[in-house]
């Protein structure tokens, strides 16, 4: 052909002149060699394209990323230590959870015994963001409800924090739903490898990817059956069909297979090659999941990595790889065990194992957890808040694909108590309101107080339903609970406002966003002159919309928006009383500020994220920034507390409550639509909105309401007493009922703090004896106690 | 010589928790009928330190325990020592990142413990995140209650901080206010 350029001016002429010469027989033998020759270079081209297009796909593809991987997402990590307040019941549950078994004696990471109060476990090793946490046998004991001594099981030494692994809530999932919990060879106990290749593969170490003489045999066994009995297919082969073919039992298929098994086996070793395959395999199936390899089959059969499986449990997945569906081991339980067993003898004939061995893992049973795990979370609202918060650093995609580790703040016992008795509540008061069933709704969110790490969160009454998620997305009026932020902006102007400052409870009429407005007290009545921690402790409206009024709307919204409120809010005087619309995330936003003494913190629901192999990739550390002053949240919160004994939330004055000093406010909304609480403890902060999706009337205040959910879960989660260091400018001083000062003794007194300098000195009457000479040389300074001072001349 | 950096490093936590015993811990709330009017007791001044020429984030001297406040608080817990101690371990290692790290696991356990906060705090000074090391300090001394030697050790981060961030009155103000603590 090349000739043919070197002629191309006369063309015609050459095929003329070859015509010619066809006639000659010389030439005749020449002309067949070229075509012959040619159609043999065009073959080779193509079927050289064709392999160097196999060879592409087969490195392309096993050595970029072989597998997407559904992000991880995690709980906290249970942290052990001495005095934690945790029950032995508590632990073991977590335990469980976590997959540990419950043999005699403690056999290795992932096991657990209990004698008494005392509790014996070896953990699993873990990689966490700051570092690796090795596996370590401890030995607890409890009581009282607490943890008391923590030791290595077998030195005796004392451990100061044992780490559990975290319980893993939720995987975000590819479209297609294919999971995997990618292994390493070396993580898989060898005797899975051994038996693996005794069973589906004897030859695996000998052959190059294709095994003529198991081909042989199978074709001889399939022939003398009349039907195809057995594969003869390498484990390279399969690897081959699962990874790059459809499933088609083609002729065609069967060479290609064989061709790009040749040609894996030429680039990588055979270590490469059963890695791949341990991952790859199809293991069964849960709904829309597909369980692919022994990692996650391992979980997914008997809760516990694949390092802590036994004989039977390996032969039983080995078994699987046959037919994962026709041997479900959940559903078809003589089939597994059939096929089990069957394995087991074929190990013992292959020099595997000895025959006592196979004995002895025959007499097990199958060992497989009856529910299997669910992939999808049983946390649903909570994720929406990770998703959300990953969405502002990830792709989607990576969020499908890489495999991501991402450690959440979620505490499952919180969150489980928060869903039960949001649920539990909801049915009781529906009842008593005489509600129809499933007319209230509810959202739950809780934090821990300091931290802003966001530990519970339900988002309705039913945890499973997903979709209308209310603690993220529900925009309701806040009605009272806006009124802390009116007091702390009076109490930062120090001195002209102190806890006793009187205000004003009498009617009132005024324009607000163009109308007429009259607003009223929730008792209609009206209290006169009462001191600033009363009036917010009973919630009384006209006394508050008087001192917001004077301190101005737009003074108060920029006070919301510095304790962590970010959207736009209008500025009106109906403000004052709760108009402003915010969902429960956002007013848990606004409430960890003042729980955390004026120190915003933004909530938290992720704290790390590690790639799949576990390296460190972000931390979301703990930010804060000084938006108020300590004192004056100081003084706040004490009235805050003040609500909860004697206020509107004085429901909850039973001993618990007491002991543990809450403080909270409640908040109602206009005909009884919302019912809000928002409160905290020393350890937990958590606000509770009840109300109907479609907006009518519940008949619920917040006391009647969202406090009832809200005491119900802090008696089961808080253990912590709200114990506030004062900041050192305040001082606790003894005032009487009408805010003026006295002796601790006097009837009536109570002891309030108040910044330095800004203690009333007016002394009530009674107790005036004592002090008259140290009083008459003071003079009073603030309009509050001027009606006290006038008393005193009376 | 490692080993004995750590045992002075040791030493020092160990010290600065001792302070920790001294931090008030007043009741709650409103009390009723109780007699609570009191002055935080006064130091006498201590010799002046000559804190201007402190590095930013080098080890500062533990500060001393405050004897004289009334009630005794928790004792350090052994899990919150061993986190410290961890800590101080990566930070001297250069790993500021990871001791930050296991310091809010730390604060996990007593998160109202202000030496966590200010050993936080000064992990940010070291890594030049200088608003939040203020801010750290700031929120360590919102709990310090009268624990002085701790309240000064803030100051003095908050000082530099200020310095850095271009604040030279904030940072003067933050200066004077360590000064009069000591």
């Amino acid at each position: 052909m090349a000739h043919n350029s070197s002629e191309r001016p006369s063309q015609q002429r050459t095929l003329c002149k070859r015509g010619k010469r066809a006639k000659t027989p010389r030439a005749v033998h020449w002309s067949v060699l070229y075509g012959v020759l040619g159609i043999m270079l065009v073959l080779l081209l193509v079927a050289g394209g064709f392999l160097r297009a196999l060879d592409h796909r087969v490195r392309s593809q096993f050595e970029g990323k072989r597998w997407a991987l559904p992000a991880r997402v995690y709980a906290r990590p249970l942290e052990l230590f001495v005095d934690l307040p945790l029950t032995l019941d508590d632990l073991t549950s977590e335990l469980t959870s976590l997959g540990y078994r419950r043999p005699e004696h403690p056999d290795g990471p992932g096991s657990f015994t209990r004698q008494g109060d005392t509790i014996h476990f070896v953990t699993r090793a873990f990689r966490f963001w700051d570092g690796a946490e090795p596996s370590v046998p401890v030995q607890a004991a409890f009581r009282r409800s607490r943890l008391v001594s923590l030791r290595h099981a077998q030195s005796g030494e004392s451990l100061p924090v044992v780490r559990l692994h975290p319980p893993l809530i939720g995987s975000i999932y590819p479209a297609h739903h294919e999971d995997r919990m990618v292994v390493r060879l070396s993580d898989v106990p060898p005797v899975l490898i051994e038996a693996l290749i005794a069973v589906e593969d004897q030859r695996f170490y000998a052959h190059h990817g294709v095994d003529p003489r198991a081909l042989g045999r199978a074709l001889w066994a399939n022939l003398r059956a009349r039907t195809a009995v057995q594969g003869g297919s390498t484990l390279t082969q399969q690897l081959v069909k699962n990874f790059y073919l459809q499933p088609e039992r083609l002729l065609w298929r069967k060479l290609q297979e064989a061709l790009m098994a040749l040609l894996l086996e030429w680039h990588y070793s055979k270590d490469d090659i059963l890695e791949a395959y341990l991952n790859e395999i199809f293991l069964g199936q849960e709904g829309k999941r597909a369980i692919h390899g022994f990692g996650l089959a391992s979980q997914f059969y008997f809760g516990r990595p694949v390092e802590e499986l036994t004989l039977p449990q390996i032969a039983l997945l080995i078994g699987l790889a046959r037919g994962a569906s026709y041997y479900n081991p959940r559903r078809h339980t003589d089939r597994a065990m059939e096929r089990r067993n069957a394995v087991l003898d074929t190990l013992v004939d292959r020099g595997v194992i000895g025959p006592a061995e196979a004995q002895a893992a025959k007499a097990e049973g199958l060992g497989v957890t009856p529910e299997a795990p669910s992939g999808v979370s049983p946390y649903p609202a909570f994720l929406d808040l990770v998703r959300r918060q990953l969405r502002r650093d990830y792709r989607e995609q990576d969020l499908t694909s890489e495999g991501l580790q991402v450690f959440t703040t979620l505490e499952p016992r919180v969150q489980k108590h928060g869903q039960q008795i949001l649920a539990t509540r909801l049915a009781a008061l529906e009842k008593q309101q005489g509600l129809s069933a499933g007319a209230l709704q509810g959202a739950v969110v809780v934090t821990r107080s300091q931290l802003g790490e966001v530990v519970a969160l339900a988002g309705g009454r039913d945890p499973l339903a997903g979709g209308f998620n209310r603690a993220l997305h529900a925009v309701r009026p806040i009605g009272s609970l806006i009124k802390p932020v009116i007091y702390l902006t009076a109490l930062s102007r120090s001195p002209d406002y102190t806890l006793v400052t009187s205000l004003d409870d009498r009617p009132l009429r005024l324009q607000s966003n163009g109308k007429d407005w009259t607003p009223e007290n929730f008792d209609h009545q009206y209290h006169g002159a009462v001191p600033l921690y009363r009036a917010l402790a009973h919630s009384y409206n006209l006394a508050t919309v008087r001192l917001g009024l004077a301190l101005g709307v737009p003074q108060v919204v920029e006070t919301v928006k510095r304790l962590g409120i970010t959207r736009a809010l209008d500025a009106h005087p109906s403000t004052l009383l709760g108009t402003m619309a915010l969902p429960p995330l956002e007013v848990t936003q606004m409430y960890q500020t003042l729980a955390s003494a004026g120190f915003r913190t933004p909530l938290r629901a992720i704290r790390e994220v590690l790639t799949a192999t576990g390296q460190p990739l972000q931390r979301y550390s703990l930010a804060v920034e000084q938006v108020a002053e300590p004192a004056p949240v100081f003084l706040l919160t004490t009235a805050l507390q003040e609500a909860v004994r004697r206020g509107t939330a004085r429901v909850l004055s039973h001993p618990f409550a007491t002991s543990m000093a809450i403080a909270g406010k409640t908040g109602t909304t206009d005909d009884l639509r919302d019912s809000w609480f928002a409160g905290f403890t020393g350890d937990y902060l958590a606000v509770v909105w009840l109300g109907r999706d479609n907006n009518l009337p519940t008949g619920l205040t917040g006391a009647t309401g969202a406090l009832s959910v809200w005491d119900d879960l802090m008696r089961r989660i808080s253990s912590q007493p709200l114990r506030i260091t004062p900041p050192p400018q305040i001082e606790f001083v003894p005032v009487d009922p009408q805010g003026r000062r006295t002796d601790p003794y006097c009837p009536g007194a109570v002891t309030l703090p108040f910044i330095t300098g800004t203690a009333p000195r007016v002394w009530a009457p009674s107790c005036e004896y004592r002090k008259t000479e140290e009083a008459e040389q003071q003079t009073p300074v603030r309009g509050g106690v001027f009606s006290d001072w006038f008393r005193r001349f009376r | 010589m490692k080993r004995a950096m750590l045992r002075v490093a040791m030493l020092g936590v160990a010290i600065a928790l001792v302070q920790l015993f001294g931090c008030a811990r007043m009741p709650e709330g409103i009390q009723e009928q109780r007699p609570t009017v009191r002055a935080p007791p006064r130091h006498p001044p201590s010799t002046a330190e000559k804190r201007d020429e402190t590095i930013p984030g080098a080890p500062q001297p533990a500060p001393q325990p405050d004897r004289q406040t009334g009630e005794p608080a928790q004792p350090p817990s052994a899990a919150v020592v061993a986190l410290l101690d961890t800590a101080e371990q990566r930070a001297r290692a250069g790993n500021l990142d990871n001791a930050a790290a296991v310091l809010e696991r730390a604060l996990r356990l007593e998160p109202q413990n202000p030496l966590l906060w200010h050993r936080l705090a000064t992990v940010r000074l070291q890594q030049r995140d200088f608003a939040q090391a203020a801010s750290l300090a700031a929120k360590s001394n919102a709990l310090a209650g009268s624990n002085r030697q701790l309240q000064a050790s803030n100051w003095d981060t908050i000082a530099h901080a200020k310095e850095q961030l271009g604040d030279a009155a904030a940072a003067h103000a933050a200066r004077e206010k360590a000064r009069a603590l000591r």
